[in-house]
């Protein structure tokens, strides 16, 4: 068996850049999304909303419900078709909410469904559904931010919630900062968010002979499985998820959510498929948002900028109905530089609000924000640049643990970076360039998110014809995992692309983990590379049996897959196509499937020896430098050029790296300037629910976005290279734009989003004219 | 789109103010003139039957298609429940995304802000009608080329827009480009791609 860490032949397609293998059936309508799908004899689900926060329903009218044309069934927790719901996390499957669907009369959030309709077509059961008729005895909702009580959450992302490191001799963290010749404390406010992918939730139960197919946009093939056998009372294998084309997720398709159960159990009582369609109001009540934080970061610096104490305590919105922590410093001022006394506290309100969810770099994303302003405010009170002041607290080492980086170039992101944008061209002080009524100012941010990798198996098959197949249980939600799947295995086989397909999105091929945390790559394709040389260590050896091949005699390690067929590494002109290794040996195909289990640090030694994450820190890093004009008058902020540069290992593929990273820097583009989920908090109802009130970004609302990567591959942490790239868009920008909104006006603005009229009372204040 | 008041960033009408003003008349006001015609004349409007459906016939494509739908149907739905086209998409249903953008006579329209009634005697497009048989028109080429999309859920529309944006002569700079395309979101944000992709096909087609 060849050895990974040296990859041969040398890559030709990995790192290229390359059109998507599916963009064809992108941009012709046929890629398959679940609400694509119809079925004879489907019936059409409608859910009903609780329109109060806390209560009791005394009393559920569905008798006009009934009656209306079509109507074939309306559930409620009456009569509420059998399942088990499962309100933990297990290994197996996450859930968001702890609440049983249809559970009883109890009310614990604004949109918690009430009712289910269900009739023959779409029309008939939103006519219906509008029909059931709760009455309410409402109570006051937990809805003001400021009244719950704060308590520690058990853990954050696997740690504890209060983390303290301290240089010897020194009292505390408190102690180091105030003795610190130049200091911040500040408070910044990041609001609530909702993830809002363009392809709403939406479901398809089918069920036959006793064996369901569920069809639902997930982030977890395997975790929908067996978050459904459970909550169905199903054996696992009786469970078929399919999931070919998800149109986007962010996250908030990463938890099982329990709508699904109901259409499950709605299909099993009714014997029919049925199908549901999340409504676009129904995405900001019923499957996640970010959390509100409010995040104290208090730093410590010497003259020369030298960080001596940093302190980040956070308070997060959380849901008396749900499970999910926003971490933010942790993931921050736990990992960027270097300090001798850091000090990490989270807390947590329980609100009356419907449950959140991971969302796009979770942890990271308000984080970043908070503590890459604070950095700013510490680079201004130093009268410092702020590139200059992050250079000087570089660590190599990561700074709770210890421990070493695998990889860490982020001085060579600000370089790279900040050269492409002219950082070095920079006035020092605010509110020096205005271009007729707009103030123009820089800005610039550190981005960082961890790398993860979980067990992860992959099946690769050869035909006789030449083509081959990859395949496993993971997701392309844009991110393009069909395609990088398709690059690594041509290469591994010596194919060109297009003798290769790929295959995903279905709980019956091999399992891959959930497609979060940047992960999924780094994942996978280590498992497609060892499953491809598994499968050209058969056919070696059938070459080398054959008395009449050129390959006769030769040894395995030196045979090569290159052009369609095998070849003598000492002598490329012995060569063998597949086809006519085939047709010698008889066989129709060679198959193999191999897993990776990096948490068990890789006792396989085929695949890369170095996984170590009790000795090492793996961490992908990158720094956005933005210039944003703001209209002297109005406070109007637009971003007019952003430039980043990004330390994530290997690229995998150019084209839709780059892609990633726009998407990210995109998404904090809208955090920055116009998202923010409105919750009312004396009713705690959601006030924006649809993409009139709630600004996501829109075309002409993103400017020019140069992405260049830099750094090597990070063979440490896997033997492609690649530590992932979906989340890190999504760091550092808005603080970079804040800071840019600071050097443009000389306004600070420590709340999210910096909409017009927070600028706006600064600039007059500031004196605008 | 060209029958409603444009988007004119010279008087800073946003996208959202856009949206505001529009949705109230938007059912009439964003239908090709044809259509407007017909739903101002009030044609005879087809007996409902025992089952309360009506008849319609519908031009998809180059091809026709009857079918019996509620007189409340939408284009949208009845495209892709009726006459089984889901490449045309549900982002919102309530005509702030833009991915059920489809042609009617040659003009963009939000399909899930168009009943199915409205449109009978009008030539529709699909993202499924685009393609020259195997070949891609000029712009879903570029869409491929230039990574336009990521998920690809809210592509359909886009590219229906772009064709649309093109044809209007709204693609001349990219900021111009960059307002007439304002009214297809992509939440995975391939704007820059995508106005790389109108670029291209403007100049492939020029």
């Amino acid at each position: 068996m060849s050895d990974v860490a040296t990859p041969h032949p040398a890559p030709k397609l990995v790192g290229a850049s390359i059109s998507r293998v599916d963009a064809r059936r992108k941009v012709t309508g046929q890629a398959d999304y679940t609400a694509d799908y119809h079925f004879a004899r489907q019936a059409w689900a409608v859910a009903v909303k609780s329109t109060i926060a806390k209560g009791r329903i005394i009393a559920l009218d569905t008798a006009a419900a009934e009656k209306s044309p079509g109507v074939v069934a309306v559930y409620t927790w009456k009569n509420r078709p059998k399942i088990y719901p499962p309100l933990k996390e297990t290994s197996g499957f996450m859930v968001a909410e702890k609440l049983a669907p249809l559970g009883d009369e109890t009310i614990h959030y604004y949109g918690q469904d009430i009712a289910f309709v269900v009739a023959e077509t779409y029309e008939q059961a939103r006519e219906a559904a509008g029909l059931v008729r709760p009455t309410y005895a409402a109570e006051p909702a937990v809805a003001r931010f400021s009244e719950p009580k704060r308590e520690a959450p058990g853990k954050i992302y696997g740690e504890k919630p209060h983390l303290e490191k301290k240089a010897p001799g020194t009292a505390s963290v408190t102690d180091a900062w105030e003795a610190s010749p130049a200091r911040i404390d500040a408070t910044y406010i990041t609001p609530m968010i909702h993830h809002q992918p363009m392809e709403p939730h939406a479901a398809i139960a089918k069920w036959h002979t006793g064996r369901l197919t569920f069809y639902a946009p997930v982030q977890w093939m395997y975790g929908a499985r067996n978050f459904l056998a459970a909550g169905l009372a199903v054996p696992a294998e009786d469970v078929r998820v399919i999931s070919h084309f998800v149109g986007g997720a962010f996250g908030c398709k990463g938890s099982s959510w329990m709508f699904m159960l109901v259409i499950a159990a709605a299909a099993r009582d009714l014997d029919r498929p049925v199908k549901f369609v999340m409504e676009r109001e129904n995405m900001f009540t019923s499957v996640g948002h970010r959390p509100r934080t409010s995040q104290r970061v208090q730093l410590g610096a010497d003259a020369a900028g030298k960080l001596q104490a940093m302190r980040h305590f956070t308070e997060s919105s959380a849901s008396e109905a749900g499970l999910f922590v926003e971490a933010a410093g942790h993931r921050a001022t736990g990992v960027m530089y270097g300090s001798p006394n850091i000090e990490i506290d989270h807390q947590i309100y329980k609100l009356s609000v419907s449950a959140p969810t991971f969302m796009r770099a979770p942890g990271e994303s308000p984080g970043v924000h908070a503590l890459e302003t604070a950095m700013d405010e510490l680079a201004v009170a130093l009268k410092m640049d702020p590139v200059q002041l992050r250079l000087v607290n570089m660590t190599a080492n990561h700074p709770m643990s210890g421990l070493p980086f695998s990889s860490r170039h982020l001085d060579e992101c600000y370089r790279v970076a900040g050269e492409k944008f002219g950082w070095a061209r920079r006035a020092a002080a605010p509110r020096a360039t205005r271009e007729g009524d707009w103030w123009v100012g820089w800005g610039m941010a550190s981005a960082s998110y961890a790398a993860h990798r979980s067990n992860a198996q992959a099946r690769v098959r050869l035909l006789a014809d030449g083509t081959a197949e990859v395949a496993c249980a993971s997701h392309d939600l844009g991110t393009g995992t069909y395609t990088i799947m398709t690059q690594t295995a041509a290469d591994e086989l010596g194919l060109p692309l297009e003798k290769v397909s790929a295959t995903l999105g279905d709980s019956t091929l091999p399992e891959a983990p959930f497609s979060g945390g940047s992960q999924s790559a780094g994942s996978i394709l280590p498992a497609v590379q060892m499953a491809a040389r598994s499968v050209l260590t058969k056919l070696k050896t059938l070459a080398a049996a054959d008395a009449k091949s050129p390959l006769a005699g030769l040894a395995a390690d030196d045979l090569e897959a290159a052009e369609g067929g095998l070849r003598a590494k000492s002598n490329p002109s012995r060569r063998v196509a597949f086809a006519a290794i085939f047709e010698k040996s008889g066989e129709g195909a060679l198959e193999a499937t191999e897993k990776t289990e990096p948490a068990a640090e890789t006792k396989d030694k085929r695949e890369q020896p170095s996984y170590s994450p009790k000795t090492t820190a793996y961490q992908s890093y990158g720094a956005f430098f933005v210039e944003v004009h703001v209209h002297r008058l109005t406070g109007e902020t637009r971003v007019k050029r952003v430039v980043t540069a990004m330390d994530i290992g290997q690229p995998l593929n150019l084209k839709t790296a780059r892609s990633q990273i726009l998407g990210g820097a995109v998404f904090g583009i809208g955090a920055a300037l116009t998202e923010h989920s409105l919750f009312d908090e004396n009713s705690g109802a959601w006030i924006t629910q649809d993409l009139g009130t709630y600004h996501v970004p829109v075309n002409a609302d993103v400017p020019e976005i140069d992405v260049t990567f830099v750094g090597p591959p990070d063979f440490k942490f896997n033997s492609v290279g690649a530590r992932g790239i979906g989340e890190i868009g999504n760091t550092g920008i808005s603080a970079a734009i804040g800071n840019a909104i600071y050097h443009a006006t000389g306004v600070r603005v420590r709340e999210l989003p910096f909409t017009t009229e927070k600028i706006l009372g600064g600039l007059s204040h500031e004196g605008a004219a | 789109m060209e029958s409603s008041s444009p988007p004119s960033p010279e008087i800073g009408t946003d996208r959202r103010g856009f949206i505001r003003q529009a949705s109230g008349v938007v059912a009439v006001a964003m239908l090709p003139h044809s259509l407007r015609a017909r739903a101002e004349s009030a044609p005879p409007a087809p007996a409902p039957s025992a089952s309360g459906l009506i008849p319609i016939m519908l031009r998809v494509n180059g091809q026709d298609h009857v079918c019996e739908i509620e007189a409340r149907t939408t284009l949208l739905d009845t495209l892709r429940d009726r006459l089984h086209l889901p490449g045309t998409k549900k982002g919102c249903d309530h005509g702030t995304c833009g991915a059920c953008t489809v042609h009617v006579d040659g003009h963009r329209v939000l399909s899930c802000l168009t009943l199915a009634a409205m449109a009978t005697g009008a030539e529709i497009t699909t993202i499924e009608g685009l393609a020259a048989g195997e070949k891609l028109h000029p712009v879903q080429q570029a869409f491929v080329d230039c990574d336009g999309f990521q998920c690809g859920f809210c592509t359909p529309g886009q590219i229906m827009s772009a064709v649309a944006c093109i044809r209007e002569g709204h693609a001349h700079a990219d900021d111009e480009i960059r307002e007439w395309m304002s009214g297809n979101i992509c939440r995975c944000a391939a704007y820059p791609n995508i106005v790389d992709a109108v670029k291209a096909a403007r100049d492939r087609s020029a």
